[in-house]
């Protein structure tokens, strides 16, 4: 059935029961909020990635504290569509870190990272306990301001919980093996990425 | 001061401006002072074509090439005389090679080329340091 | 702009006023060179009020076509027969190119006649333009470059840069022209 059957079919069933399809117009134009952020992403379901970006390639972060750092690309969170990435933490200092990829540059180096688990990593487990962990940085500074003129005798924040400390480790160990294979990789990866003179990243290859 | 270099029906030179800028091609026909018609091994980007000397670099090497030949013909003579492998063993040639190789690297091979040149120049020092001490220790 | 070959064919629009005749339905075809169909139309209404008693009202371009020449990669000989209004009289000459097709040696030699006699386009007109072969060429200038071993070297060379993007208004160093190799 081609889709003028179907749309005349449509028709003739509409005038067999009396009623004579007519367009509908608003006569007051009603505003409907677009549909944004959140909404939006969860409408177009994942974000499409540049295909150079493939689990383990090694990307260079171009913004943010860790800027010129180059990373190993685990793998796309499927809500947000960010890149996941770990440093690993142990050779450059970058913990598992969500990227947007419009902030980094790919290159075409891979490390293999099939050894690597990182199934239970989702947006979730980004924002997870941050809210409660804010609430008691809050209250921890209420406290010093009550006791100013103390000495600061409360303890240190808490840092990360220690299961994301254990995960990061798991997932830097099983990273680790790869990269060790391949010589000077460990190297690479700790190196901060610089233009020097004459160098157009245009022109360059990654 | 003799010249070496001449336009001439077999000359083989490199383009110097443009696409197909440093990509060897051989004379084929000389039409005027300024024109001069180029031909190039078999597989190359070049095509036949009238090309000004202004784009032109000429080499060292000749074929020995009938004037306005065929296509077929300057691909046969090219082969025969192996001009890629023989202009690539020059120091022009090599210079071209060099830089096509570092135009090509990776972000990760940048990296590799800089530790080895950083090793270069420790080694070169320590030797040099080496040749210092031996001297003023002979002196 | 580089000059085409176009075949035009026009003829006299018929008048109304005039008792018909056979000659009337004469059409007037003929090879035109210019850089683009518009100048050549024009050189064409030009040449064709030579012939009749016409102008632009009073007659039509039927066609214009352009001639894709064969074979643009082989050097050949050209001789081409022109006839110029100077300062003083009309002079006809005959002169000869080198080129790879007839467009381009008519090009050539618009740009000669406009450097050795400050003969502008609208001063010339090509009458007739012949591939010579090389034992016929008279031209000295033709001549030295037919000769099958021509060899000469490029004592003065500027280097350029190699593309639009590299090029520089300044330059650290005085460029290095003479070829000493």
């Amino acid at each position: 059935m081609t889709c003028r059957d179907t749309r005349n079919a449509k028709k003739q069933a509409a005038s067999r029961a009396g009623v004579r399809r007519r367009p509908e117009y608003p006569t007051e134009y009603v505003r409907r909020p677009l549909p944004t952020g959140a909404k939006r992403r969860a409408q177009r379901q994942v974000t499409r990635l540049r295909p150079s970006l493939v689990p383990g390639t090694v990307v260079i972060l171009l913004a943010g504290r860790f800027r010129g750092c180059r990373v190993v690309f685990l793998k796309q969170l499927p809500k947000s569509g960010l890149l996941l990435v770990s440093g690993p933490l142990v050779l450059n200092g970058v913990p598992l870190r969500r990227v947007n990829q419009a902030y980094v540059i790919a290159t075409s180096t891979r490390v293999d990272v099939s050894e690597v688990d990182v199934t239970a990593i989702d947006d979730a487990w980004f924002t997870a306990g941050a809210a409660k962990q804010r609430a008691a940085r809050r209250l921890q500074q209420k406290k010093r301001q009550a006791e100013a003129g103390e000495m600061d005798v409360d303890k240190p924040s808490e840092g990360r919980p220690p299961e994301k400390i254990a995960l990061q480790k798991q997932v830097d160990n099983a990273l680790l093996v790869s990269i060790k294979k391949e010589t000077l990789l460990k190297e690479y990866l700790q190196s901060r990425f610089s233009l020097t003179k004459g160098q157009y990243p245009h022109q360059m290859k990654f | 001061m003799a010249f070496k270099r001449f336009v001439e029906v077999g000359r083989i030179c490199l383009i110097s401006y443009g696409r197909l800028s440093n990509q060897l091609c051989v004379i084929v026909d000389v039409m005027d002072q300024n024109h001069v018609i180029i031909d190039a091994a078999d597989g190359s980007p070049v095509q036949r074509q009238v090309i000004n000397l202004k784009r032109l670099n000429l080499t060292d090497l000749v074929v020995k090439l009938p004037r306005g030949c065929k296509s077929k013909t300057v691909h046969k003579v090219m082969a025969q005389e192996d001009v890629e492998a023989k202009f690539a063993a020059t120091a022009w040639g090599r210079k071209i090679a060099r830089q096509r190789l570092r135009a090509g690297l990776n972000d990760f091979d940048r990296f590799k080329v800089m530790v080895a040149r950083k090793r270069r120049s420790y080694l070169i020092g320590q030797e040099l340091g080496a040749l210092r001490k031996e001297r003023s220790g002979g002196a | 702009m580089p000059f085409k070959q176009y075949v035009i064919v026009g003829r006299r629009l018929p008048d109304p006023k005039r008792p018909h005749k056979a000659a009337d339905d004469a059409l007037y075809k003929m090879i035109i060179y210019a850089p683009d169909p518009i100048k050549a139309k024009s050189k064409y209404y030009y040449f064709l009020s030579q012939l009749l008693k016409t102008k632009r009202s009073t007659a039509e371009v039927v066609s214009v076509t352009e001639v894709q020449e064969r074979n643009t990669t082989r050097v050949k000989n050209y001789t081409v027969w022109l006839r110029y209004q100077s300062r003083t009289g009309q002079v006809n000459m005959l002169k000869e190119a080198r080129a790879t097709s007839v467009a381009a040696a008519v090009e050539s030699i618009y740009q000669d006649m406009a450097g050795r006699h400050r003969a502008r386009y609208e001063s010339i007109q090509i009458l007739r333009v012949q591939e010579t072969p090389s034992n016929q060429c008279k031209r000295p200038a033709t001549l030295q470059m037919i000769d099958p071993h021509i060899r000469f070297p490029l004592p003065h060379k500027l280097q350029r840069a190699s593309s639009r993007a590299l090029r520089t208004t300044f330059k650290a160093k005085l460029p290095v022209t003479t070829i000493t190799k």
